[in-house]
């Protein structure tokens, strides 16, 4: 047999035409007649509009239209989940500001015009005339009194409340029994997802047949379909979406934005093609930010190291109006993971979502993970310090021992399977932690600053079952379905109804067609992102694609290789049960040399002269999965950090990462996934974060202020992985989008900590830039006497 | 945003003080400003048209210009509110003079809020805040010349020194 | 404004709005849509094409200013239907996953070998401060970069 495809890290398939320029992102089409549609923004967080004046611009040649509020005729932007028991507060989102605006950004009207440029012109002419209210940014003053208020019927702000909890009775009583506890603050500070593609859309409305077609930058298009028609008002069967090229997502381009609505409406009323697409400073305005949280957290634990129980309150920042998904991030996503992969008998997690007039927050490459994961690596790194263990020590002592099928959490879940200890080994093994440890008392005697940052978690992914996505609110299913459509000469088209923009299912999934059917990947093509020709599917995001479209594939695929044995079966005048399959043929068992491929079976299903007793002609296989459970991808990431101690720069010297995601279908590709999501976690870590001044103004509005991270800023990262199938999917695979990000940002973090343990510093707040890092060891040191500027200092 | 600052002119006071309420003088000093037309019923007011290149945020700004606080020779609080490139503008500076140590020069003293809203703010705040400190220097840098011009112009033709209306004789 | 730039070795002769930056020129005048905006700061380096051989961020010029010069962008990178060494490159390695900053890698990369032929990993990392990836995690876009400039040393080619 030859190298089995399954495994195999082969070139991908959709390289070709984005290494040539050939792709087609959205904002590179153009149809006849095609209009432009700018928008104009609030420059202010928190403001009644008190009159629009929009004379100018109406006069303006090859300007065609100008919209405000009272001209629409469009629903509001709705958002999709809704989570229960919690209170939830979902005042209107109208897709553009009516009375008032709620933060920097928040559209207010709309030029349409012959060209971009004077479509932006005219959109600068309008004069609105505001009556300034107060701003808040901080979710946590938010909730306070006094504070403005962003909606009348929201009291304090607050969206909702939300508790997950083991029982409060042993949480409380474990706090009170425990021999210490430590207790944190930590912000998790606003990021900026970052796709290198900003947002567009183009919109095309068929008066002659009622048919809207809307392409734009969507990582879920029949999600965009779904909630789009029902904006529009059309019947959904008249909506076609279309993602087609798209660049980077992160989260950022899953919600439904006003904009493409705006643009889809205005292409009815005016009857031609129309596009808008945002600049990238627009895009950092107006396009969703990720985190925002400010948590107060505790560990209890016994003088032994045993963890006992986790605690904290989280006021989750949710920006002025829930976006798509807003609400689940700080929730479901987030304190029903407050357990990890640790064996810790009591959790409890209150989340408070509030309104602040910044822009709508929304899943960021992680979503509510990253910050459950840091909260937990950060408190056992300090409970370690308390107790004087080691912390790598400490975590071994807390894992849940190794399950292949199924572990309950005292939060309810029930983890797939897990092996935690072997891939923490495996990782100490690769950086030599022992050794490391001698090497960083060395270097401190001669006054240089080593740390090392170890992370053992696991995280929840591949959403996920439909029954638990209507029980936690979502307005959704979250299931996957494919059609396999095999060609008379035996190619195949695969059409998934889930969008990737960039993670290779191109390639991966025609690796799986290929492996269970034996026709090669070259033959295959994977269609996706248009509506008009997939059948339904709820998306690419919490690393769902792999595990669940993924097994409705290898399903839709075992199906046609059934039909292709019984049509075999016959043409070799065989009973089926006699048929045997290897690589793309079937053989009457004992004799492989009397066989026919699937190529042969296929086309004479397709001619149908000869047809088994009962059997439909063609070869082609649906199929629907709703997984039975999320899978729960694990493993450990460790850091070695240098710090100048002149600059306080953060040299990042090592990084591995071994993760566990099951069976690898393209090990490159999945080592792509973990190298970004590191990058993307030491971004929050060392880099960026977003700052907005006390009046609502976004100050990192551009990639000038906002630190993307650079390739200077990186070594090699040294990869490797354990394999620990999921018991639940066809072939036991688990989803690796997110974890390089989820367990990253802690890593660093822990790594920088304990670098500056001569300096007694306990925490900071991210991004632990060079000038905060210097700015803590000057306050050590006693030399300087500068403001605390988010450093706090260890007792 | 806080933005102080002071330069030192080579003018006596009287003549700094006539200078910097010159609208014409100003309009030329200040970077960016294409014209500056007096407000109808107002003495100390201007509509001014401004073209300000910061980052990807240039374009044409609007706005009121207004002179108050006026008290010759010694101080006047100079207020600007602009808006433009979906963004607004609001600074107001109260300017301070006295004669020098140095006998023939003057200082001006200025202590300015100003503080932006909309793009401007999310992508040029930061620039504008460093490049505060330049941009107040090429302003009376700017002012200093036109006297330096004025000087000379005075010395060959005599005749041209009424040609400058003071607006702050009145 | 009339202006006659070569690209990617074809004469265009325009009139254009003189305040048109060469990238919208490049997307909007010739329809080659392969070079992308990522940024209006000049930071992103999605840009970038080649003007009379070396790298530059064409959101960064004006049309009007190029005139007369010669541009490469990523569509004219292959020559005579074969893949220039840094584009095999990237496919070989996975230089790339949503391909948005692709082009602009590409291009400056092949720009900077032409100024230093065998950089080491940390001068590649160095070299890539322009131009920004977020999938990537440039691991395999330096260890591409890296490649190519390897077998470019065995067989030269013309860019
Ligand atoms: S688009 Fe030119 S540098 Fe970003
Ligand atoms: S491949 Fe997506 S930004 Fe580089």
């Amino acid at each position: 047999m030859s190298t089995r495809i399954f495994g195999s890290g082969i070139k991908r398939r959709e390289d070709p035409r984005l290494i040539t320029g050939g792709a087609k992102y959205t904002d590179d089409m153009a149809l006849p007649g095609m209009l432009h549609m700018a928008m104009l923004r609030s420059p202010y967080a928190h403001a009644h509009i008190k009159h629009i004046d929009t004379a100018t611009a109406q006069g303006m040649e090859g300007v065609v239209a100008v919209y405000t509020a009272t001209d629409l005729s469009l629903g509001a932007v709705p958002c999709a989940w809704l989570v229960p028991n919690s209170d939830l507060k979902t005042p209107a989102h109208p897709p553009l500001a009516a009375d008032k605006v709620r933060y920097v950004g928040d559209a207010v009207a709309i030029v349409i015009a012959e060209d971009r440029y004077l479509a932006q012109d005219a959109a600068d002419t309008i004069h609105v005339e505001y009556e300034v209210l107060g701003a808040v940014v901080n979710p946590e003053e938010a909730t306070q009194e006094g504070a403005p208020q962003l909606f009348d019927d929201v009291p304090n702000n607050i969206a909702f409340r939300w508790i997950a909890s083991s029982g409060d009775e042993g949480v409380e009583k474990a706090f009170a029994e425990a021999d210490v506890v430590v207790k944190d603050r930590i912000v998790q500070q606003r990021l900026l997802p970052t796709a290198m593609e900003p947002r567009a859309a183009l919109a095309q409305w068929n008066s002659g047949t009622g048919e809207m077609t809307i392409w734009c930058t969507s990582q879920n298009p029949h999600i965009h379909r779904f909630i789009l028609s029902g904006m529009l008002g059309l019947a959904e069967h008249k909506v076609r979406v279309i993602a087609p090229e798209v660049g980077g997502g992160f989260g950022s381009k899953i919600p439904v934005y006003a904009d493409e609505a705006l643009a889809a409406w205005a292409s009815m009323k005016l009857n031609r093609p129309v596009k808008w697409a945002e600049t990238r400073s627009e895009n950092y305005l107006v396009t969703i930010h990720g985190r925002d949280h400010i948590e107060h957290v505790e560990m209890a634990a016994t003088s032994d190291g045993t963890i006992t129980a986790i605690r904290g309150t989280v006021y989750a920042g949710m920006g002025a109006y829930l976006s798509t998904a807003g609400p689940g991030i700080p929730t479901i996503l987030h304190g029903l993971m407050y357990c990890g992969p640790y064996t810790i008998p009591h959790a409890r997690c209150e989340s408070i979502g509030v309104f602040t007039t910044t822009t709508p927050t929304d899943a960021y490459r992680g979503a509510g993970r990253p910050e459950a994961v840091f909260l937990m690596e950060r408190l056992i790194d300090q409970v370690a310090r308390k107790l004087n263990m080691d912390p790598v020590e400490l975590r071994r002592k807390n894992l849940i021992p190794p399950f292949e099928d199924g572990y309950t959490i005292p939060l309810g879940l029930t983890y797939d399977s897990g092996n935690y200890e072997v891939a923490l080994d495996k990782a100490l093994a690769m950086i030599g932690y022992a050794d490391f440890r001698k090497e960083q008392a060395e270097a401190r005697k001669q006054g240089r600053y080593l740390g090392i940052g170890v992370t053992t978690y696991c995280e929840i992914c591949g959403l996920g079952p439909s029954q638990v996505a209507g029980a936690t609110g979502f307005q959704g299913g979250l299931w996957e379905s494919t059609i396999i459509r095999v060609t008379p000469t035996g190619k195949v088209h695969a059409m998934i109804g889930a969008s990737p923009h960039g993670q290779g299912e191109e390639t991966t999934f025609a690796q799986l067609i290929s492996d269970e059917i034996g026709i090669p990947v070259e033959d295959i093509e994977i269609l996706h992102g248009d509506t008009g020709n997939t059948p339904m599917g709820w998306g690419t995001y919490g690393s769902r694609t792999t595990p669940v479209a993924g097994a409705a594939l290898v399903l839709a695929t075992r199906k046609i290789k059934e039909k292709a044995r019984a049509m075999a079966a016959h043409l070799l005048e065989a009973a089926v049960e006699d048929i045997d399959y290897e690589d793309g043929k079937f053989f009457v068992k004992g004799s492989p040399d009397k066989f026919k491929t699937i190529q042969e079976a296929t086309l004479m299903a397709t001619l149908a002269w000869n047809m088994p007793e009962g059997m439909d002609p063609g070869m082609e296989a649906s199929q629907f999965y709703d997984p039975p459970n999320f899978v729960y991808p694990f493993g450990t990431h460790i850091a070695i950090v240098e710090i100048e101690a002149d600059t306080g720069i953060v040299h990042l010297k090592r990084y591995v990462a071994v993760d566990d995601c099951g069976p690898q279908i393209n090990p490159v590709i999945v080592a792509g996934q973990i190298h970004g999501g590191i990058v993307q976690g030491v971004g929050q870590a060392l880099f960026e974060g977003v700052v907005y001044d006390e009046h609502g103004q976004l100050l990192t509005g551009s990639m000038m202020d906002y630190a993307v991270p650079r390739a200077e800023a990186f070594p090699e990262f040294e990869l490797d992985h354990t394999v620990t199938p999921s018991p639940h999917h066809p072939v036991g695979l688990k989803g690796v989008g997110e974890t390089g990000t989820i367990a990253s940002t802690p890593t660093v973090y822990n790594a920088v900590i304990d670098a500056l343990q001569p300096f007694g510093i306990k925490t900071m707040e991210m991004p632990l830039t060079a000038a905060r890092v210097w700015e803590a060891m000057q306050r050590r040191n006693g030399s300087a006497n500068g403001s605390t500027n988010g450093v706090h200092e260890g007792s | 945003m806080q933005i102080q600052g002071s330069y030192t002119f080579e003018y006596d006071q009287q003549a700094v003080w006539n200078i910097l309420m010159n609208p014409d003088a100003i309009a030329k000093a200040i970077p960016g400003v294409k014209e500056m037309v007096p407000l109808e019923g107002e003495t100390y007011a201007w509509r001014a048209i401004a073209k300000i290149g910061v980052a990807s945020v240039s374009g044409t700004y609007s706005g009121i210009i207004r002179m108050t606080e006026i008290e010759a020779p010694d101080r006047y609080r100079l207020t600007a509110e602009g808006e433009g490139q979906q963004s607004v503008i609001n600074g107001t500076a109260l300017i301070t003079m006295q004669p020098a140590q140095e006998a023939g020069k003057t200082v001006v003293v200025w202590d300015a809020e100003a503080s932006l809203a909309g793009k401007l703010a999310s992508i040029a705040q930061r620039l504008i805040k460093s490049a505060a400190g330049l941009l107040s220097r090429q302003f009376f840098g700017g002012l200093a010349k036109q006297l330096k011009a004025a000087e000379k112009e005075a010395k060959t033709v005599p005749a041209a020194t009424s040609s400058h209306s003071m607006a702050g004789e009145s | 404004m009339q202006v006659s730039i070569t690209v990617n070795g074809k004469r265009y002769e325009r009139n254009i709005d003189p305040r048109m930056l060469l990238v919208h020129f490049l997307r909007e005048e010739l329809g080659l849509t392969g070079t992308n905006i990522g940024c209006d700061t000049s930071q992103c380096g999605a840009c970038t094409v080649h003007l009379n051989g070396k790298g530059v961020k064409s959101c960064t010029c004006l049309a009007v200013q190029v005139d007369g010069m010669d541009i490469t962008t990523i569509e004219g990178l292959a020559q005579n239907g074969a893949l220039h060494p840094m584009q095999e490159a990237f496919w070989e390695l996975h230089g790339l996953q949503c391909g948005y900053c692709t082009p602009g890698m590409i291009m400056a990369s092949t720009a900077y070998l032409a100024t230093n032929p065998s950089p080491s990993e940390e001068e590649i990392r160095g070299s890539l401060e322009g131009n920004f990836c977020r999938c990537t995690g440039y691991q395999n876009i330096v260890a591409a970069i890296k490649s190519a400039a390897e077998k470019m040393q065995q067989e030269p080619v013309g860019v």
